[in-house]
């Protein structure tokens, strides 16, 4: 029988897992969001205000997820529903890093400038069918696969309702904000307008769409 | 100004890396239960395959993924076995129980909790009384995308109502394509 977790404990493991899970597994998303939704002079303002509704996107996503743990009354049948789409989500997700990192570097190639090539286009084409909002972002990304979030869910399973298991959730999802308001912030003082930094974090997030655009074709 | 930013950046940076390293260390020092004036057992743990030694490295736990661990804790060995394989996101029957002169004893408030390197929280189970001395309770362990598979399992309880606990290491099989099937039972 699993223990009953308090909702103190939910905010702590977000807390926790923020810092010690979600840096390293989610920092391309943070980036990706914080690129694609402000300009690059808009100032931190606009990136902290498109982070908070990335943030709130991803807690609705896990209020859902709290709900439907505490209606089917088991985390087992909830990953059965949910491993396909996670997958799928990962697909997604991946190739929408990738293509944006290749257009994001395709400058940096002679004559393979973002302005009229492959990348470019298709990056055009994913500007004109992935969701723009950052909330609607946080939506999707929040299906995203996740040990962590998997631990929140069974946790809140034993909660024994929806309404706590989406209170549960709710915690747990603010607690993981300060870790990755921490990494915008630092991107946003650091790399964003620094070239050097800047061509980094673009080199990261292609590389972590790599992987997730892989470890979602494989079903790792 | 842009010195400031960068000092600034720095500082945050620095906090987000703190951070990280508070939460592997917090990870690390729930995984080194405290038995107050009981016995946390290492010396003398057999795994799968044979002798491990004494506390050191996890990599000397016993291992319980193909075959049951146990070790011994002051003149009490403690068992852990479980349904195998042991798959992600799939309800798996642990077992474990406490013997003394190969008779099992009682293992009172006996208790149950896997973590892993990469924080994943805490995953705590009550054991619940079963056949032949055995507790057990049922797992759901979820799986990490960093491709890590190795969890850790502690066993805690009372012996004589003296507390005793102790490790154990185990590989995580990934979940099938398909709806879990029934895990077969452990050969005893």
């Amino acid at each position: 029988m699993i223990e009953r977790l308090g909702f103190l404990g939910f905010l702590a493991l977000g807390l926790v897992g923020g810092f010690g899970h979600c840096v390293g597994m989610c920092s391309p998303f943070v980036l990706f969001v914080s690129r694609r939704s402000s300009a690059p002079d808009a100032g931190r303002g606009a990136v902290l205000r498109a982070q908070l509704w990335y943030t709130a996107g991803r807690v609705a996503t896990y209020v859902a997820l709290g709900a439907l743990a505490g209606t089917l009354g088991g985390v087992v049948q909830l990953a059965g529903a949910l491993l396909g789409l996670q997958r799928a989500a990962s697909v997604l997700a991946g190739a929408a890093l990738v293509v944006w990192g290749l257009a994001a570097l395709s400058d940096l190639v002679p004559g393979f400038s973002a302005g009229g090539k492959v990348f470019g286009r298709l990056a055009r084409a994913f500007h004109g069918h992935a969701p723009g909002h950052p909330f609607a972002i946080g939506l999707f990304l929040g299906l995203l696969p996740c040990g962590l979030l998997y631990s929140a869910v069974l946790a809140a399973v034993a909660r024994g309702s929806a309404l706590e298991g989406a209170f549960a959730l709710a915690l747990f999802g603010l607690g993981t904000a300060p870790a990755l308001l921490g990494v915008s912030l630092a991107d946003e003082l650091l790399a964003r307008r620094r070239a050097l930094l800047n061509r980094l974090s673009q080199a990261f997030v292609l590389a972590m769409g790599g992987w997730f655009l892989w470890t979602g074709l494989a079903g790792r | 100004m842009t010195r400031r930013e960068t000092l600034l950046g720095l500082l945050v940076l620095a906090a987000v890396l703190g951070g990280v390293l508070w939460a592997r260390g917090r990870g690390r020092g729930e995984r080194a239960p405290a038995a107050p004036g009981g016995v946390a057992g290492t010396a003398g743990a057999t795994g799968a395959t044979g002798a491990a030694t004494a506390a050191g490295p996890e990599g000397a736990l016993p291992d319980v993924t193909l075959a049951d661990g146990s070790v011994e804790v002051g003149g009490v060995r403690l068992v852990l076995s479980a349904e195998r394989p042991i798959l992600a996101f799939s309800k798996v029957r642990w077992r474990a129980r406490a013997e003394s002169g190969g008779a099992p004893v009682a293992l009172e408030d006996g208790r149950l909790s896997f973590e892993m390197t990469m924080p994943m929280g805490d995953h705590r189970y009550a054991l619940l009384p079963g056949a032949g001395g055995w507790q057990e309770a049922e797992v759901v362990l979820p799986m990490c995308r960093s491709g890590s598979r190795t969890w850790f399992a502690t066993l805690e309880g009372k012996v004589g109502g003296k507390p005793v606990s102790s490790r154990f290491r185990l590989e995580l099989s990934p979940p099938p394509e398909e709806p879990a099937p029934a895990a077969t039972p452990a050969a005893r």
